[in-house]
């Protein structure tokens, strides 16, 4: 059993001191902004990817992936206790998490997402695990033209998914490709649109559109409209325990949940948050308590709270494997990995086995560590509700402008971000997609080399996407997606929040 | 509960401060007991990238050499001048150093607008090694030596595809050479860093160049082979002639990159060589012998002198080609 054997010295890496504290440290403070009200997994993870620049590519590489998981666990806490969704991931979470604590039972609803969290983010890096080398060997034929298909998939089927107009989303997108152009174009050795300042001439890096887009936006957006410190309820440690009933009603949902939100991960757009609306339904449509649910079904929080962790798990797979982010916390993800010297894509499980196998090992100690935390520390996450908005406000900003220009001490980094905040909350009041602008910034420079490949390789013949197997099945999907939006109709009619930010 | 509340924001400041790094630079106290306080080495690439690992791998062995630590910050970006220039601006008393990769010093700063200014802001301290890059060819492309691919080039003109980082680049003069003393004509295709093997592996184009290190598990298993190394000298563990052994006539120091450490203009001559002398101690090193025998690198000393002509030799090449090819 070879896998065995190689998860075996993945979870040996793991053991180096450094390697654990990187480990914990990832997944407490992941939790700790995750909790936060108004900042999602992307604004968490931008916040604190420049903290894991200190460690060596192995440990930074973990430290990443335990802040991108932990950072997926913390939005269920506002949403069951207070009513307050802290992302799109956790809207459905408020439908049935917020009555069970008005009835009580707030212990058992926060108890069960963690657990269903853990349930689905552990089959999701099994199914990693297994899927990674084959689809690997498959991926090695992608080129260009591929890589074309690809992308112009992702943005399309990301303008259909996320909400909003075509036009609109086509904006967020145009605007995230021409942010990418700036710069030396290492193809051409042309350096463009930079004025004249030399600090352009390397580009612009993701870390400040990233914060300033997720964090400083977000912080903008809280101090316009001054929120009273909420009423928290108690939740007593005894009362975490979910009753055997509540036990035995909520385990099938967070298989089904975590299915479904790994297949949902496998493309693109805001998986997680249409996962959670597409476990919801499906769980009140096959469950025997239908007329619980909106008054505080057990069902309606398990469910949906494992299918957005196995979406976040699901999307690593086109993450690993092509090199490819399909969402906003993704396009972070590449973004770490890029900083530790670690490129993924179809060559990474075979040039780097160790670091791939530490990577899963790493994965499933931090699904358990989080689980581990969740439970004693659940006071202690919600009393950070409690924090005063304004000191929560300062200390955002302070940890913004300290990790970006930690991130590779460049001054102009800092003055981006605050252009990027202003841009992010311009964009959130003019319901402009941040994710859709993000994602192009990522995937304009594969996009731009991938096309003039292509162009060049097929000399000016579009027909080329029509007349490889590949591409034309991806030009097929592309078509179905965006021609059959019937599937997400349901989807669209309780569109509470603006999911445009969903990921 | 207000304990409760003030773990929680000490938990996040905690965070915080972990990420603020100190960052002393020294200021000398006079050439004579150099070094006496810690060194800034620039590395003007991504940290975790291969000249930053290098770097670093040498940086550490100094450190023992000259008893004072090295202190690492890397400025990407501007095809490695932008570093370049941030030293410039430096003073020059050997507390700011730099480390530098050939194409930067002597090419891209004529091609694209960047701050630095060339060699004349610059004072060459030692180079550390040589890189070697390497061209190869899917294996069931049955071309395994120049003459192969020579042969097929002259039968089929413009339609041997050749996969190369960018226009302007090392590997793309090195082909260019190749195709005019060969008299030949490939279609070369720009494909980014780093994005060389795979579409060769997978078939798309029919050969790549590329620095070596990452090709050669693929020669292993069979699926790439060997043409040969441009450069002078063939890197360590690699079964392949030199091109400049071949008929064609291509002068290898017009296209071998090299790498190592650079100081601001107007740096005093004893500080250079206590570098230089530092330098060359640490590339013999067993440390750093592991190092390159593992990476596939090439060790190769040059003190500050020869280095300079060697920089000299370089830039004026750099300008010819760009002259030459309308880069």
């Amino acid at each position: 059993m070879d896998t065995l054997s190689a998860l075996a010295d993945g979870f040996g890496a793991l053991l180096a001191p450094t390697a654990l504290i990187a480990l914990l440290a990832g997944v407490v403070i992941g939790s700790v902004v995750g909790v936060l009200p108004g900042i999602g997994p992307v604004g968490a993870m931008a916040l604190l990817l420049p903290l894991s620049f200190a460690f060596d590519p192995a440990v930074g590489l973990l430290m990443t992936i335990a802040i991108y998981l932990g950072s997926q666990y913390g939005g269920s806490t506002s949403s069951i206790l207070l009513s307050v969704p802290g992302e799109a991931s956790s809207v459905v979470t408020t439908l049935d998490g917020h009555q069970m604590t008005k009835r009580g039972r707030a212990g058992a609803a926060l108890a069960v997402s963690a657990i269903g969290s853990f349930v689905a983010g552990t089959m999701a890096v099994a199914l990693l695990m297994l899927l990674s080398e084959p689809l690997s060997a498959f991926a090695i034929r992608f080129s260009a033209p591929e890589y074309l298909a690809l992308c112009i998939f992702a943005i399309l089927v990301l303008s259909r998914l996320s909400g909003g107009t075509f036009t609109r989303s086509m904006l967020a997108v145009g605007l995230g490709l021409m942010l990418a152009t700036i710069g030396l174009d290492d193809l051409s050795g042309n350096v463009r649109f930079t004025f004249d300042i030399g600090e352009l001439i390397q580009g612009v890096e993701i870390t400040p559109v990233a914060v300033g887009l997720f964090g400083i936006a977000e912080v903008l957006l809280l101090a316009e409209n001054r929120g009273h410190v909420p009423q928290l309820p108690k939740v007593p440690f005894r009362s975490l325990w979910p009753t055997r009933t509540e036990m035995r009603r909520a385990v099938p949902p967070m298989f089904r949940g975590g299915l479904l939100g790994f297949f949902f991960g496998l493309v693109p757009g805001p998986s997680a948050a249409v996962s959670t609306y597409a476990s919801y339904m499906l769980e009140r449509r096959i469950s025997k308590h239908r007329d619980e649910f909106g008054k505080g079904a057990i069902e309606g929080v398990s469910g949906p709270e494992s299918a957005n962790n196995g979406a976040a798990g699901g999307a690593m797979v086109p993450l690993i494997v092509l090199g490819f982010p399909f969402n906003g916390v993704t396009a972070l993800l590449l973004a770490g990995f890029t900083i530790h010297g670690i490129i993924p894509g179809p060559l990474f499980v075979e040039n780097s086995p160790d670091l791939f196998w530490s990577l899963v090992a790493g994965m499933y100690a931090a699904n358990i560590t989080l689980l581990i935390l969740n439970f004693p520390l659940v006071g202690l996450f919600t009393s950070l509700l409690r924090i005063p908005r304004d000191v929560l406000l300062g200390l955002i900003v302070l940890i913004a402008i300290i990790g970006t220009y930690a991130a590779r001490s460049a001054l102009i980094d800092v003055f981006w971000l605050f252009a990027m905040g202003v841009l992010g909350y311009v964009m959130v009041k003019l319901r402009l997609s941040r994710v859709a602008l993000m994602l192009a910034f990522v995937i304009g420079p594969i996009l731009e080399s991938s096309l003039t490949q292509t162009v060049a390789f097929a000399n000016g013949d579009p027909t080329v996407l029509l007349q490889r197997p590949i591409t034309m099945t991806i030009v097929v999907l592309t078509a179905l997606v965006v021609l059959t939006p019937v599937i997400f109709r349901g989807l669209k009619r309780d569109r509470a929040v603006d999911s445009a930010d969903a990921v | 509960m207000q304990r409760r509340t003030f773990a929680a924001a000490s938990l996040l400041l905690a965070g915080t401060l972990l990420t603020a790094c100190t960052d002393a630079s020294g200021s000398g106290n006079g050439s004579e007991d150099y070094p006496s306080d810690q060194i800034t080495m620039i590395v003007p690439f991504p940290a975790g990238s291969a000249p930053d690992s290098t770097a670093r791998t040498l940086a550490s062995v100094m450190e023992t050499e000259l008893g004072q630590r090295i202190v690492i910050e890397n400025k990407e970006g501007g095809s490695g001048t932008i570093g370049l220039s941030e030293l410039a601006a430096a003073e020059p008393d050997g507390y700011t150093i730099s480390w530098f990769a050939s194409p930067g010093v002597t090419m891209q700063w004529q091609r694209i607008d960047t701050p630095f200014e060339g060699p004349e802001a610059i004072t060459p301290v030692a180079q550390a090694i040589s890189v070697g890059t390497v061209m190869f060819a899917a294996s069931d492309s049955g071309l395994t030596t120049i003459e192969d691919i020579v042969a097929a080039a002259e039968a089929a003109p413009g339609e041997i595809s050749v996969a190369l980082p960018g226009e302007g680049s090392g590997m793309d003069l090195a082909v260019r050479e190749l195709e005019a003393a060969a008299e030949i004509e490939f279609d070369r295709i720009y494909v980014g860093a780093g994005e060389q093997i795979q579409p060769v592996v997978n078939g798309t184009y029919d050969l790549g160049a590329a620095q070596a290190p990452p090709v050669v598990q693929y020669v292993e298993r069979g699926d790439l082979s060997w043409i040969g190394v441009f450069g002078d000298a063939v890197p360590a563990g690699i079964d392949a002639p030199l091109v400049a052994d071949s008929e064609y006539e291509i002068d290898p120091t017009a296209v071998a990159g090299y790498e190592g450490i650079v100081a601001p203009a107007g740096t005093p001559e004893e500080i250079v060589d206590a570098l230089a002398a530092a330098v060359e101690t640490a590339v013999a090193s067993e440390e750093f012998s592991e190092y390159i025998s593992s990476t596939h690198g090439i060790a190769q000393f040059t003190g500050p002198d020869d280095l300079a002509q060697k920089i000299d030799d370089g830039t004026a090449t750099a300008t010819e080609l760009i002259e030459r090819y309308g880069l």
